[in-house]
């Protein structure tokens, strides 16, 4: 039996044990419906018309009938089937189509018999249970303990993690054993646990899902494609009831939520302790005070008089224990990528199913570890990258592909790893690259200043304009540029720069460089005046006394530092911050050279006072607003110290232009 | 039986925390002060109004920090030994933001009964006004009361953002 076929029948066989057992429901009509209907897709030809125009006018049938009761949930089931029948492509496409219409047919006959899937539904409300007379109605218990329930919630997650990553193994091995087991592991393991709190509706998808996954397991056949893409909607069918199912239970759900998507660790080899994030800040909090406290009163000491080797040795103990202490607080913030990257393989997945291209996505680095919270800020940019590469980086057509000698099958690579005290990812495709005489095109529309001959890396930026990702000519000829100035600011939030490559018929690339945390920031203290600045080190590139022989003064229009690299503005930050007794004389000073991802400055400060980390606190609400700050960190001294913002520095001075004193 | 939504209810008492700023004194409520702390190093935040002096680190938070002669355009406040912050929890769009007032000297705390404060009296259309409470009456001197939460309106946060 075809695999598609052998798919319908397994439906169909569901639906069938399901029907037998509940021949007194309310919905009868409708189930009998189904059960008719589930018999008819498996006999379907799709290339038939005939059996085609049978099928649609049965599906508009039954959504006339779920339009005539008022259950919203049926109407939206049956009309998302009937697009699906109506859209239905001829040969290849048309075997995805029917598993789609099998998987809803599950779903719908869930719906119909109040079995769980429905949103009216949901496990944990007292009146849903009785609702359904056929589901045995099991005393809940611990339904109503919230720490049961958060711990469920993040475990169960994990698991669909988990099982996640291996359906996309199972996709490209299709034979690997260790991975079906895995899968099904998860299933089984969450569908013990829902069964304990009697979550009714996940043990029910779990259930299903296992019937799906027994047969591959236990005939040792290879799991088909559209079994994979079944258990993927299994997946996410879980993730969404497990969302709403916690909403309604838990009245805490904020709390719920910290503490699921706290600290993710391997749960199955080592041990491990959840705690909240707010604890856990608190203690960095604490020991950031620790730090400074003992900065000062080593201060102090060693300025005293009376200082003894004896006191001098202790203290050096207690400095080097405090910075151990500092280290591990800060690493307890630290998770995997992993994760993140995992959604976006699945991501690429989905969108490429959705837009019917042929994409992989390969991984490298999942295990590089950043801040969390720089990880759940960077997931959204990355997903948008991502979904722009497949829909519109990558060729629709896989003959196009072969002629420029590219596999069919196109490649989105995500790849991460830790550069100083950074963490640098990489995505790249091997799709068809921006095509720069579009952008310039556009460029000239929309105004857009632009050098006479503009270089690549000039038309790339440009990509980056606000505005110009809407602009309809550019996705459509060169594809890309939707939002992309989004995407920056988000990067640029975050401390980070990205960088932009693309080469026509290769593929484009997006580089972002991001610190590993933003609890802490590894800074050089600058002196400007009489005041004193943080310049954040992973912009930096390298500092410079200027001579005189290299500062030029275009046209007073501004000045220039002629460097190895070419001439770089100079950003004079006392100018720029207004501060009073700054160095005027440049060579009297240090010039620092930064870049924020594309655009290079020479900051100009007085001296450089060395490098320090030092913990970044919030601005007050107050004054977060102030331009060219993006944060306070409090020094060794006790006092505070103000992080310059360095794109938004150089965006300052170089876009608007800062008049010359 | 008492009824106390007449009008005739006893006068209330409040306790308020005065200082003495250019020759004249001012009164807070005590329940708008956390705490006062001796000056210490102020970092000047650019781009924002005069009055903001800059801001401080108080136990590891990063406090704003208003000099309030700067504030009432009566000059700068003179730093000297009787110089001192008072933390005020204010309260904008909800949301309780601890800013520190920058005063000459503290003098007291007094009781003040709510028939002992004047309405403010017209000044014309002086925005300064806005911050003011009432006139208090405490013996033979008259307290100026501020209204803390005005202190910082969000016409003046847009003022502050539009300093470039």
């Amino acid at each position: 039996m075809p695999p598609d076929r052998w798919h319908l029948d397994d439906v169909y066989r569901r639906i069938r044990l399901d029907w037998d057992g509940r021949l007194m429901t309310e919905e009868f009509d409708l189930v009998a419906e189904l059960d008719m209907l589930a018999e008819r897709l498996m006999l379907v030809d799709p290339s038939d018309a005939d059996d085609m125009a049978a099928l649609r006018e049965q599906y508009a049938a039954l959504l006339t009938y779920a339009e005539s009761t008022d259950r919203p949930e049926l109407v939206g089931s049956c009309a998302y089937s009937l697009d699906i029948v109506t859209r239905m492509p001829k040969g290849d496409g048309a075997r995805e189509s029917l598993s789609d219409l099998g998987t809803a047919l599950v779903g719908l006959r869930d719906t119909a018999l109040g079995t769980g899937l429905a949103p009216s539904r949901r496990i944990g409300q007292p009146g849903a249970v009785a609702e359904s007379e056929f589901t045995p109605t099991k005393s809940a218990p611990l339904a109503g303990d919230d720490d049961l329930l958060s711990d469920f919630v993040a475990r169960a997650g994990e698991y669909l993690d988990d099982a996640d990553e291996r359906l996309l193994t199972l996709e490209r091995e299709p034979e690997n054993r260790g991975a079906l087991d895995a899968v099904f592991r998860a299933f089984h393991t969450i569908k013990g646990m829902a069964g304990f709190l009697a979550l009714n509706a996940v043990e029910a998808v779990c259930h299903e899902a296992e019937g799906v996954l027994e047969v591959p397991r236990k005939e040792h056949v290879p799991m088909t494609r559209e079994d994979i893409s079944l258990i993927f909607g299994h997946i996410d069918t879980m993730r969404s009831l497990i969302g709403s199912e916690t909403e309604e239970q838990s009245l805490d759900m904020t709390d719920a939520k910290s503490e699921s998507e706290h600290v993710s660790t391997d749960h199955k080899t080592r041990a491990t302790i959840r705690v909240s994030e707010d604890r856990l800040d608190l203690l960095l909090d604490t020991i950031g005070e620790l730090v400074i406290a003992e900065a000062s009163a080593g201060d102090t000491i060693r300025k005293a008089s009376d200082r003894s080797d004896e006191l001098d040795k202790r203290l050096s103990r207690l400095d080097k224990i405090t910075r151990e202490l500092q280290e591990m607080a800060t690493s307890l913030r630290m998770v995997p990528v992993k994760a993140t990257f995992n959604r976006l393989a699945r991501l690429t997945r989905d969108v490429g199913t959705k837009s019917g291209k042929r994409v992989q996505c390969t991984l490298a680095g999942q295990d590089t570890e950043l801040d969390k919270a720089v990880v759940d800020a960077i997931a959204d940019p990355l997903m948008h990258l991502v979904r722009n590469a497949v829909d519109h980086g990558i060729e629709s057509d896989p003959s196009v592909r072969e002629r420029a000698g590219k596999p069919a099958t196109a490649t989105i690579r995500l790849h991460a790893k830790q550069i100083g005290s950074g963490i640098q990812i990489k995505l790249s495709d091997d799709g068809r690259g921006f095509d720069l005489q579009a952008i310039k095109a556009k460029a000239a529309d929309m105004n857009i200043d632009l050098p006479e001959d503009p270089s690549e890396d000039d038309l790339l930026n440009v990509l980056f304009t606000p505005g110009f990702s809407t602009a309809s000519r550019v996705t459509e000829v060169s594809g890309r540029g939707v939002g992309l100035d989004v995407v920056r600011r988000a990067v640029e939030s975050l401390r980070g720069t990205i960088d932009i490559e693309s080469e026509p018929g290769k593929g484009t690339s997006f580089t972002i460089q991001l610190p590993l945390t933003l609890a802490i920031i590894d800074g050089m203290i600058a002196r400007v005046g009489d005041e004193q600045y943080v310049l954040p080190t992973l912009s930096i590139i390298r500092s410079v006394r200027p001579e005189p022989e290299d500062i030029t003064n275009v046209l007073d229009i501004g000045e220039t530092l002629r460097t190895n690299e070419g001439f770089i503005p100079i950003v004079r930050l006392g100018q720029v911050f207004g501060v009073e007794n700054a160095e005027e004389d440049l060579t009297n000073g240090v010039a620092v050279i930064v870049s924020d991802g594309d655009r290079k400055a020479a900051v100009f400060v007085c001296q450089l006072l060395g490098q320090q980390q030092t913990v970044i606190k919030p601005l007050s609400d107050v004054i977060s607003d102030a331009p060219g700050i993006s944060g306070g960190a409090i020094m060794a001294d006790g006092g505070v110290g103000l992080i310059v913002d360095i794109a938004g520095i150089v965006r300052l001075t170089l876009s608007e232009g800062v008049t010359q004193a | 039986m008492i009824d106390n939504d007449t009008t005739i209810t006893a006068p209330q008492l409040h306790k308020f925390l005065t200082f003495n700023m250019a020759d004249e004194n001012y009164g807070i409520e005590v329940t708008n002060v956390r705490e006062i702390i001796g000056l210490m190093r102020i970092t000047r935040v650019p781009g924002m109004p005069d009055f903001m002096r800059g801001v401080i680190n108080l136990r590891g938070r990063i406090i704003p920090v208003i000099d309030l002669r700067m504030r009432f355009k009566t000059g700068a406040t003179l730093d000297t030994e009787r110089t001192c912050i008072i933390i005020v929890q204010i309260h904008r769009g909800g949301n309780p933001i601890d800013v520190g007032l920058i005063v000459e000297e503290v003098a007291d705390v007094i009781d003040l009964s709510s028939d002992s404060v004047d309405a403010v009296p017209e000044f014309g259309l002086s925005t300064d006004a806005a911050f003011l409470r009432g006139m208090g009456k405490h013996n033979d001197t008259i307290v100026i009361l501020l209204d803390i939460d005005a202190l910082l309106t969000s016409d003046e946060l847009t003022a502050i953002q539009n300093v470039t």
